[in-house]
């Protein structure tokens, strides 16, 4: 190694440790005080650029992740809600549009009946918190052939009720923008002309199939109601 | 039969499980590489508050990619990587008003400070005044304790010019220090 490789090395990486270099750098006094001198520049070097690191800093890198994380988890939910409400939509318009031939005319509507229901309850069930257990809940609902492993959410009321004439089972639970929304649960065995969706100026409502009854969901018109009915469709075990 | 309702439960026990293992080693990637990385964005952009800014941005994104991370050993490459282009991103953004360093008073030097303080404060105005191209190895290779090769590949130059670089920047900065100490010697 001539003389100015051993410079050209000491100042492009005087924290390297080759044979070579210590070779020459003990070669002669001269070469041993560049290489003293190189590596006593090098410490103030790595001291200077040694600035002092917040306080904390990690900590708050963190915690800055934790709030993206619950951003990220919370907009693939409703995207999953969304493609849920969105998918059983379409199998049931898929599946009345079929069935609505089979049904002889002159009979109300599942979605009529259910607007008046609720209209015609609303004066007994509007300020009603009775906080029915999950017993309760699916003591009523073994009749239908269904229950639920925890609470649907915050059910207000839970009743049987005369849909048409026939048994259904009734619940109230308060719903995302704070009105109440209407559950039924009726047996398939009711002649009532099955209807996807219905609404009218205040309340709209959709109804889904489950295996031996229908799921009818009502709610004032600012309520995701489809939501609703895509969870509960999802959450209710059904017996066969 | 009863619908299967804990098939649901127990996809959402491995979602978890996957989520925790990403956390664990996100927090990781944190603790190793925080400090190295806040004083290299320190020293690109010479201001606390922006410095820590780029940094938070820096491992947000590292965490919303954090899958495409194969190899650990290549973590603070990567994270470098990242910090550089958003310290770009800043520049496209919005052009901020630069303070010349020379205005601000540097909080470091004070009544109490001994000599080897001043001169390390003297020595951070040099590594400041180096051109931005002679800066960033010399930043890359201190700091950050990359080789030759791996600062050719973030840098996109061939290592022969981040060798020259290397070379030039200390130069200045040994020459600068000489001529300080000589002038302080006939001075006194």
């Amino acid at each position: 190694m001539d003389e100015l490789e051993f410079r050209r090395q000491l100042y492009t990486n005087p924290r390297e440790r080759s044979d070579a270099l210590i070779e020459e750098a003990t070669r002669t006094p001269k070469n041993k005080k560049l290489f003293d001198d190189m590596q006593q520049f090098e410490c103030k070097l790595e001291q200077a650029l040694n600035v002092e690191v917040p306080d904390a800093l990690a900590e708050r890198l963190i915690l800055s992740q934790s709030f993206d994380d619950s951003q990220v988890q919370y907009r693939r939910k409703t995207r999953v809600h969304i493609a849920m409400a969105a998918s059983i939509a379409f199998v049931i318009g898929l599946s009345f549009s079929l069935v609505n031939w089979q049904v002889p005319a002159g009979y109300d509507d599942m979605g009529q009946v259910a607007l008046q229901h609720v209209y015609h309850e609303m004066p007994y069930t509007s300020g009603v918190d009775e906080q029915p257990s999950l017993q309760t809940i699916n003591a009523k609902l073994a009749r239908y052939g269904a229950s639920f492993d925890e609470l649907p959410g915050d059910v207000v009321y839970v009743n049987h009720c005369a849909y048409a004439g026939s048994p259904a089972f009734h619940m109230i639970m308060k719903g995302k923008m704070g009105s109440n929304v209407n559950v039924f649960v009726v047996p398939k065995t009711t002649e009532l002309q099955a209807v996807q969706s219905f609404a009218d100026k205040k309340m709209h409502g959709m109804v889904g199939s489950l295996s031996h009854a229908s799921l009818v969901v009502v709610g004032e018109r600012n309520e995701p109601i489809e939501k609703t009915l895509a969870f509960l469709t999802a959450d209710l075990n059904q017996a066969i | 039969m009863v619908v299967d309702f804990f098939r649901k439960k127990n996809q959402t026990d491995s979602v978890m499980s996957d989520m925790e293992a990403k956390q664990k080693r996100y927090e990781a990637l944190v603790q190793a590489y925080n400090r190295d990385v806040y004083r290299y964005a320190y020293w690109l952009v010479k201001d606390k508050h922006i410095a820590e800014d780029i940094v938070q941005e820096t491992f947000l994104r590292a965490w919303r990619s954090l899958d495409s991370l194969k190899d650990e050993k290549a973590a603070k490459a990567w994270l470098i990587t990242i910090l550089r282009r958003e310290n770009a991103r800043r520049f496209e953004r919005k052009q901020f008003n630069l303070v010349d360093i020379e205005d601000h008073s540097v909080a470091d030097v004070n009544a109490t400070s001994t000599e080897q303080q001043i001169e390390n404060e003297w020595l951070r105005r040099q590594i400041d005044k180096l051109a931005p191209e002679y800066k960033e190895p010399l930043l890359l290779q201190v700091i950050g304790g990359f080789s030759g090769d791996e600062i050719a590949d973030m840098l996109e130059l061939n290592k022969n010019t981040v060798m020259t670089r290397l070379f030039r920047a200390r130069n200045q900065l040994k020459e600068a220090l000489e001529d300080d100490q000589n002038r302080g010697q006939s001075n006194g």
